[in-house]
């Protein structure tokens, strides 16, 4: 019995030859596993990705203060700091804060250069149409924000818009949950489909070389030995639908990223989380989890035929 | 292959008793010794148990009770993870041939060996030597269909005595060919007996086993008596002796 070093490393060696020569025995089977892996990654990336920039939106939100009141153009400070006067009196709202027409007119003329537009809008600056002052609100928790706004456009003079932060973050939140449970749902779903594919494809590799198998172990093949070919094969389909999903998943990440670094949302620009943040994890998870569905699925298909 | 380079182990049943879980026994309290390098043929009717005899020495089945070892190894000492190893100590001959169709000649015999990472040179070296025991050196390269029941029997005995096993386990090797190709393979069988290796050959030919002039252990319902004994006497079974 040859024990050594290197006899374990011709076996390993031979092992991989067997595990390449059937995935070549096997290329349709195994396009349909790749897909498979291919398709159930994809999914679950989309709606992490969305799930990680659905939090960052929030973020950006929960910075910002609950409402904005916009005055319109013709509201002068004065008229607008009496508003604050009279809002700062009220129990339920923790803190206002008055800007100016001034830094509004800087604040747009700095979300036009974000965009590029900056020279363009510089000719505007003097509009008095474009000049105006607001208000932002900080409310304690017993007032919700719908009813503010409201008060707010029933109440108050010269109210343009009112820009209710807190509504849109519980909106988010809502659709933050309902994304993270449709990841959870896909990940088990998508997970247990791939594992039956990949499984079947490696399971009619073990029906064609069942007698192999038998014979394999009457003359003394180890249970590593034999199933060594079948894992390979298996961690092949997982590496290789992970990597593929992988490369997709970056290239659309990153064209819808690119969209939304030219267009805003809610009428606000938000920075959405570049795919080079996430790409290692990514990369990382995927491949773990392709792998591990390639591998597990392989080792469930020859177990039975291992008991001879 | 020089005579002694077999190892052939000493083989004791003691009191081995299998009885399976629909309470079919198919051996009752056997015990028989084979001396080292013996050639001992194993006969009885189907179901007689002869194949559990063999599935007993190759780790296939456990008994139910009693006692087997094969030379150092005492059977029931040798957990899953040794199985392996244990075998590749035994070379096998089956009824069916149990080769593969897929592989050539020498691939099928090469085969025995990779499992055990042999060296690629080694391999080659020693697949030509057996294939020249066996006389099929000239059909190495050719596929297994295109030859006889006999030169497929004879892939499976190369492939059996590769490994240079001390105990050759052959179950019904002539049972799929004629008389002339039946004859050939006991010869080859008693050629690797006298080179030092134990043989079990398990048979229903009693005129073929006669023929070979060894020692005969007959087995009826599960119960055993070597053809020399009274069975009704010792066993009291109701043997074909």
């Amino acid at each position: 019995m040859n024990n050594s070093i290197f006899s374990k490393i011709r076996v390993f060696f031979y092992m991989l030859r067997q595990g390449a020569k059937n995935i070549l025995q096997n290329m349709f089977m195994i396009f349909a596993s790749v897909s498979v892996i291919f398709a159930s990654l994809m999914i679950i990336g989309a709606l992490v990705s969305v799930s990680a920039n659905m939090q960052t939106i929030i973020d950006h939100y929960n910075d910002r203060p609950e409402i904005r009141i916009n005055f319109k153009s013709h509201v002068t400070e004065d008229a607008c700091l009496a508003v604050k006067e009279k809002l700062s009196a009220d129990p339920c709202i923790e803190e206002v804060t008055f800007i100016s027409a001034e830094e509004n007119m800087q604040g747009m003329l700095e979300t036009f250069e974000d965009d590029g537009n900056g020279d363009l809008f510089a000719g505007y600056t003097d509009n008095e149409a474009l000049r105006f002052v607001s208000l932002d609100v900080d409310l304690d928790s017993t007032v919700s924000g719908e009813e503010f706004e409201n008060y707010i456009y029933n109440q108050i003079e010269g109210v343009d818009s009112v820009r209710n932060i807190a509504g849109i973050v519980n909106k988010l939140e809502t659709v933050k949950v309902v994304v993270r449970t449709c990841s959870v749902i896909a990940i088990i779903v998508f997970g247990c489909l791939s594992v039956l594919l990949v499984f079947n494809t490696v399971k009619l590799t073990v029906f064609a070389r069942r007698r192999e198998i038998e014979i394999m172990k009457y003359i003394g093949a180890t249970d590593v030995f034999i199933v060594g070919p079948f894992i390979i094969e298996g961690f092949f389909v997982g590496l290789v639908g992970s990597v593929i999903s992988y490369g997709v998943l970056k290239g659309v990440y990153s064209l819808v990223y690119e969209y939304f670094m030219k267009n805003t949302l809610f009428g606000d620009s938000v920075e959405l989380v570049p795919f080079e943040s996430m790409a290692g994890s990514f990369l990382l998870w995927f491949v773990v989890a392709g792998v591990a569905l390639g591998v597990s699925a392989g080792s469930l298909a020859v177990k039975r035929h291992v008991k001879v | 292959m020089a005579k002694g380079e077999y190892k052939g182990p000493e083989i004791v049943f003691e009191n081995v008793t299998k009885e399976y879980p629909n309470r079919v026994k198919a051996l009752d309290n056997v015990s028989f010794t084979i001396e080292p390098g013996e050639f001992v043929f194993l006969m009885g009717h189907s179901g007689s148990g002869k194949s559990s005899l063999i599935k007993l020495m190759m780790l296939e089945e456990r008994p139910t009770s009693g006692k087997i070892t094969i030379g150092d190894d005492d059977l029931s000492e040798i957990k899953g993870g040794k199985i392996p190893y244990y075998r590749r100590k035994i070379g096998v001959v089956f009824q069916d041939f149990r080769i593969i169709k897929s592989k050539s000649v020498s691939e099928n015999v090469s085969f025995a060996m990779e499992i055990t990472g042999e060296k690629r040179k080694e391999i080659a070296r020693k697949v030509d030597l057996v294939l020249n025991i066996v006389g099929l050196q000239r059909k190495a390269g050719e596929m297994p269909d295109c030859l006889s029941g006999g030169e497929q029997q004879r892939i499976a005995i190369a492939r059996a005595i590769v490994n240079v096993p001390g105990l050759i386990i052959a179950d019904e090797p002539t049972g799929n060919l004629d008389p002339a190709n039946s004859v050939e393979i006991m010869n080859l069988l008693e050629k690797i007996n006298e080179k030092g290796a134990t043989v079990v050959v398990a048979t229903h030919e009693r005129e073929l086993a006669e023929r070979m002039g060894k020692r005969i252990i007959m087995l009826n319902h599960g119960v055993k008596s070597d053809s020399n004994d009274d069975a009704s006497a010792v066993f009291g079974g109701d043997s074909d002796e």
